[in-house]
């Protein structure tokens, strides 16, 4: 007996009241092959079949006989693709504050996937030049491979120009390596943090695909929604009655230790210790990590 | 040095065994500007000295980084050499993307041999007029080459290339015993003796016109700051 696997054609155009409610009605046969359809229906007799795509309903009978003339019904085994879903989510939180000559990135050192923790020390900064780091958030495999193509094109800058790029070029490099692949993108979610041709500090935000923001601070992973809110209103003052910005490298980096330490109370993903990487001029790089909840 | 017929091209014998035109290519290397190298268990060093086309301009330099383990210096044409270097430079990004380790420093001369011999065993191409010394460390520790335009490499402890550098290797050849466990500083001393042995008494031996370059086992290939280069030959002059 021959086994097939048919396609479904797409539903066409549903009526409003009823396409909300489809997402749930949808239909998935059961008779996912020829076969099955076959031991399903030995005693076909009076059974009635539902054609969906001539809509209308027809004896099995009548299937087996057109079956065996070469006239299958479009809508006997509906496809169950094994959907291909090369993304997955290892999450994370990194943030990013610029300052006047200097700059703070931290993110945690927690990955995830799905409930499951994978690790609680992997670091999510990586240094590409003397005075610039990318931090990363989203998928891990693509953020390796992003990091060695990054790594890569650097060392030929460096050969060809005869410098490190400065923090622009960089950031500019991580925006059209990310559209490079616009077309199947790295699920990756990246901060740029350095300094600046004047020595201050440079923080760039980006999506999966290279959109590229200089910002005074961003943030990116799971805990965004956290964290960002509390940073609109702690260094930019909004929201507050009475502002007064934080003075100095020291505040910024306790403010940043908290921001994390809410974020682990709340987002599953965002735990287990923080790193913060201070970049200041002449190329001075300070690591600290600090402890956050492990649950 | 003419040799009539047979030396037209690459593709051509002449009746004594010889491809002329490669023997022209290695005529170019023994041209050009003398440099050197040694080495010891745990450092190689190149020694090399600059030409300046005239009194107007810079000295060219002679010594490429290849990556944080391998560097090279030259002899003969500049321009070749710099092609030659960016095609190491390449293959040892692509080594190290692939597999996450410095490429080993035999097979990249094992590459630029096979490079250089196909020029040689062509109607339409010339070969390569430059030789290269190149120093690196891997997994079997120190290593000097040389290549050729011929396509062939030899590996060594100690040697030199380039104008009057058969004064380097006498030097080379009556000391090379004492290289094996010297510091680095005692290396660098030496490969300077060498190389002082072959430069005639008009030509410039300073810190414009000294190349040293260095690569250790846990050290990456350094070139020598100007400031450094003159603290050393004072030493030597004492």
């Amino acid at each position: 007996f021959f086994f097939l696997m048919i396609r479904r054609p797409p539903r066409s155009t549903q009526s409003r009241s009823s396409a909300a409610s489809d997402v749930y009605k949808r239909q998935v046969s059961t008779q996912s092959t020829w076969g099955e359809f076959f031991l399903r229906n030995l005693n076909r007799k009076g059974r009635m079949f539902r054609d969906e795509r001539r809509d209308k309903e027809v004896a099995v009978e009548e299937v087996f006989k057109q079956a065996s003339l070469g006239n299958l019904p479009a809508t006997l085994a509906p496809v169950e693709h094994k959907q291909f879903n090369p993304y997955t989510f290892n999450a994370g939180s990194v943030v990013a504050i610029a300052g006047p000559k200097f700059c703070l990135v931290a993110g945690d050192t927690r990955l995830s996937e799905g409930y499951s923790i994978l690790s609680r020390n992997t670091s999510k900064l990586v240094p590409l030049t003397a005075d610039t780091y990318i931090a990363t958030s989203g998928m891990y495999a693509d953020f390796i491979g992003l990091q060695k193509v990054l790594k890569a094109r650097i060392t030929q800058y460096k050969f060809n120009i005869g410098r490190e790029p400065t923090t622009e070029s960089t950031a500019q490099l991580l925006s059209h390596t990310l559209y490079g692949k616009r077309f199947f993108p790295f699920y990756t979610f990246n901060l740029i943090a350095g300094l600046d041709e004047n020595g201050d500090g440079a923080v760039y935000g980006y999506d999966a695909i290279g959109t590229i923001n200089r910002l005074p601070y961003a943030v990116q992973g799971s805990g965004k929604s956290l964290i960002l809110p509390i940073l609109d209103n702690e260094i930019q003052g909004y929201n507050k009655v009475k502002h007064t910005p934080p003075q100095d490298l020291n505040q910024l980096q306790e403010l940043i230790v908290d921001v994390f330490t809410s974020a682990a109370e709340r987002d599953i993903y965002t735990g287990d210790a923080v790193e913060v990487v201070v970049i200041e001029a002449g190329g001075k790089i300070t690591t600290g990590t600090y402890k956050l909840r492990r649950d | 040095m003419i040799k009539g017929v047979y030396d037209v091209d690459c593709g051509t014998w002449s009746p004594q065994g010889k491809l002329i035109q490669v023997e022209y290519a290695m005529e170019a290397v023994k041209q050009g500007s003398i440099c050197l190298g040694l080495k010891s268990q745990e450092y190689a060093v190149l020694c090399s000295l600059k030409r300046a086309p005239s009194e107007l301009s810079s000295y060219m330099d002679k010594t490429f980084k290849v990556d944080d383990h391998m560097g090279l210096s030259m002899a003969g044409l500049t321009a070749d050499a710099r092609s030659l270097c960016k095609y190491m430079r390449n293959e040892c990004l692509n080594y190290k993307y692939n597999y996450e380790v410095a490429h080993p420093v035999e097979r990249l001369i094992f590459k630029i041999a096979e490079k250089s011999q196909k020029k040689t065993q062509s109607v339409s191409t010339r070969p390569y007029g430059v030789g290269l010394l190149v120093i690196g460390v891997d997994q079997t520790g120190t290593h000097l080459f040389e290549t050729c335009p011929s396509g062939n490499f030899y590996e060594y402890n100690a040697y030199s290339i380039g104008a009057r550098s058969q004064a380097a290797r006498t030097y080379l050849e009556n000391h090379f015993q004492k290289f094996s466990k010297a510091s680095l500083e005692r290396l660098i001393l030496h490969g300077l003796k060498a190389l002082k042995g072959a430069v005639q008494e008009e030509t410039d031996f300073n810190t414009r016109s000294v190349e040293i370059a260095f690569v250790g086992l846990k050290e990456n290939f350094t070139t020598l700051k100007e400031d450094q280069v003159d603290s050393y030959l004072k030493k030597l002059a004492d």
